[in-house]
């Protein structure tokens, strides 16, 4: 107890003094969950829009290998990454591994199918409804197809919600990708796992203290943008 | 002049599992002429909504063509602007998450109508439909009745000169039913709109129409079942009795009823639909073995060859009845007076509610 007490004070003392080692992950972290979650999405939503529009064969195949890969475990997908863009991957020339750019690269793997997956559920519930209201107004396929969008925002930014909130916390693909090169591409999780390794309990849990209020201050201004949805 | 014509049309739906296709609608040919008003009854499941949506340029018929001023908007690769010209309201009222003023501008802004007009013509609208007063409340926070009443607020919005409406009553209280009966008849009598709707409400399709068309099973049935009922029947010893949902009796007299017009139908007891041609019923004398409606004269028209009168029977329906013009000059009716019909012999179909299926007909044979 005494242990956790005095870990507590000196992560205060670091946030406090705004310790430049905690604040460069920080940074590096917020940067690669931000950017990754921007491309996940730019990708995720869309798909999952078409996905749960048109009908053709293969519909629930898709969505069931989409569901299982909602879970992939991250390490896996570390692996995967790994194999394409180390030097003697298909993309190793580009120079990836070890880079932030490679963390992204993963990053993007991994929560693509979580965040079209979801996407797919929210617009799922009401598609048909407001696609047939819309036409009935007479709405073309593209116009019907913006409401649905719009119709299901609240739903949909879940969906980035939950990408984000896998990135942010997120240990394997760093790891494996990034190096954990100090100055580089240590993020928070990373660093946390060397500090408890390395002893230094306070540190590590100060870099935990920073790591939920990234993830709480993200998740409060997706709240506050969702507060047009209580009417639905 | 028609403004819309089914020639050969056919939906077919897919089964599920990928098992062949089911056929909801088969129409050979139907009209709807400007300026008329014409309702679509029949059961449920009867393919009401699949006919609308079809008019309504929602759904592409599997075969066959649907004309709107004469041209095939579906093979001119004018859909869109068919379905511009024929607003639907549809069975069921999704209204979008924002507020009541900017659903019923929907339509307009689609369009693409500035937001200051289309708001303007919205507020209109939503007073047609007496809601203006839920203008700034949310979608989402009326109940059933104002969210249909703001539904077809969305339409008038859009003032166009042909509204499809399916189920426009449907769920509805006493008060909005009447709201949108008053507007059915306000569109039609006042601004000629033509309207085509679908509807199991036939009292009120009785009242609002100027033409009716029975659907069963997908299939138009011959345009002479004016009068059609559905409820429940049982044979007495006075004859069939047939009782309505809403309360309405009537005994039907074996003499009645057509048992050789309908192949596979008959006198049954159970749930029925009961068709009554409006040329079936004879103004004279009650006693001639057949049964009897007593009713009044509610309104007389002049068709090409025939008057045609709605009767108002007791609190029981509206019954139209056709009268040939020799006949008329017989009997010299008006408004108000109280009369007594009779049916001639073998002319009032009985029909199960669903048609009964082919497989009873194979055992037959067998």
């Amino acid at each position: 107890m005494t242990t956790l007490l005095d870990a507590l004070h000196n992560a205060a003392s670091l946030l406090i003094s705004l310790d430049p080692d905690v604040m460069q992950y920080a940074l590096r972290s917020l940067y690669i969950a931000l950017v990754s979650t921007c491309l996940a999405s730019i990708i995720g939503v869309p798909l999952g829009l078409v996905i749960a529009e048109r009908s053709f064969a293969g519909k629930r195949a898709i969505v069931t290998v989409l569901n299982t890969l909602m879970g992939l475990p991250t390490v896996v997908v570390g692996l995967f990454v790994y194999s394409f863009i180390s030097r003697h991957g298909i993309f190793g020339g580009l120079g990836w591994l070890f880079t932030v750019r490679g963390i992204i690269v993963g990053e993007v793997v991994l929560i693509t199918p979580l965040v079209t997956a979801v996407t797919l559920a929210a617009v799922t519930r009401r598609d048909r409804a407001v696609r047939r209201a819309s036409l009935s107004l007479g709405a073309s396929e593209t116009q019907a197809l913006g409401d649905v969008f719009l119709e299901s925002r609240f739903g949909i930014l879940a969906a980035v919600i939950a990408g984000y909130g896998r990135v942010v916390g997120e240990v394997g693909v760093a790891t494996i990708l990034g190096g954990n090169a100090d100055g580089f591409t240590r993020t928070l999780t990373t660093a946390i796992v060397l500090d408890t390794e390395m002893g230094f309990f306070a540190r590590a849990l100060a870099l935990g203290i920073v790591l939920l209020a990234l993830s709480l201050s993200i998740n409060i201004l997706f709240q506050f943008l969702q507060g047009g949805g209580r009417g639905q | 002049m028609t403004l819309l014509r089914l020639e050969n049309v056919v939906q077919r739906h897919s089964a599920r599992r990928g098992k062949g296709a089911i056929e909801a609608l088969r129409v050979h040919d139907l009209d709807v002429k400007r300026g008329e008003v014409v309702s679509v009854v029949g059961p449920n499941g009867s393919g009401k909504s699949t006919l609308a949506e079809t008019l309504a340029f929602m759904v592409r018929p599997s075969d066959g063509r649907v004309l709107l001023d004469g041209a095939d908007p579906w093979a001119e690769g004018r859909a869109l602007w068919a379905r511009r010209r024929c607003p639907i309201l549809l069975q069921e009222t999704t209204l979008f998450s924002t507020s009541v003023l900017n659903n019923a501008a929907k339509g307009l802004r689609i369009r693409g109508v500035s937001r200051s007009d289309a708001l303007v013509r919205a507020r209109g609208a939503l007073a047609q439909v007496k809601v203006e007063h839920l203008a700034e409340r949310h979608a989402h926070q009326l109940s059933g009745g104002e969210q249909r009443r703001v539904a077809l607020a969305r339409l008038l919005a859009l003032e166009s000169d042909l509204l499809v409406l399916d189920e426009p009553m449907a769920g509805l209280d006493r008060e909005s039913e009447e709201v949108m009966a008053q507007l059915v008849h306000t569109l039609h009598k006042d601004r000629g709109v033509t309207l085509v709707m679908a509807t199991h409400n036939l009292r009120r399709a009785v009242a609002l129409s100027t033409r009716i068309v029975t659907l069963v099973d997908g299939k138009l049935i011959p345009a002479m079942l004016d009068n059609l009922f559905f409820g429940f029947m049982r044979r007495t010893e006075a004859g069939f009795l047939f009782e309505q949902d809403g309360g309405w009796q009537h005994v039907f007299a074996r003499s009645d009823l057509a048992e050789d017009r309908w192949e596979g139908v008959g006198p049954l007891e159970g749930g029925v639909q009961v068709g009554i041609p409006a040329g079936a019923f004879r103004v004279e004398p009650a006693g001639q073995g057949g049964s009897v409606f007593a009713g009044t004269v509610e309104a007389i028209r002049k068709e090409r060859d025939a008057y045609r009168l709605h009767v108002c029977v007791g609190d029981g329906p509206v019954l139209r009845v056709d009268l040939a013009l020799h006949t008329w000059a017989q009997t010299a009716l008006t408004i108000g007076q109280r009369v007594e019909l009779t049916l001639r012999a073998g002319s009032t179909l009985i029909m199960p509610m669903r048609q009964a299926p082919a497989r009873a007909c194979q055992s037959r044979g067998a």
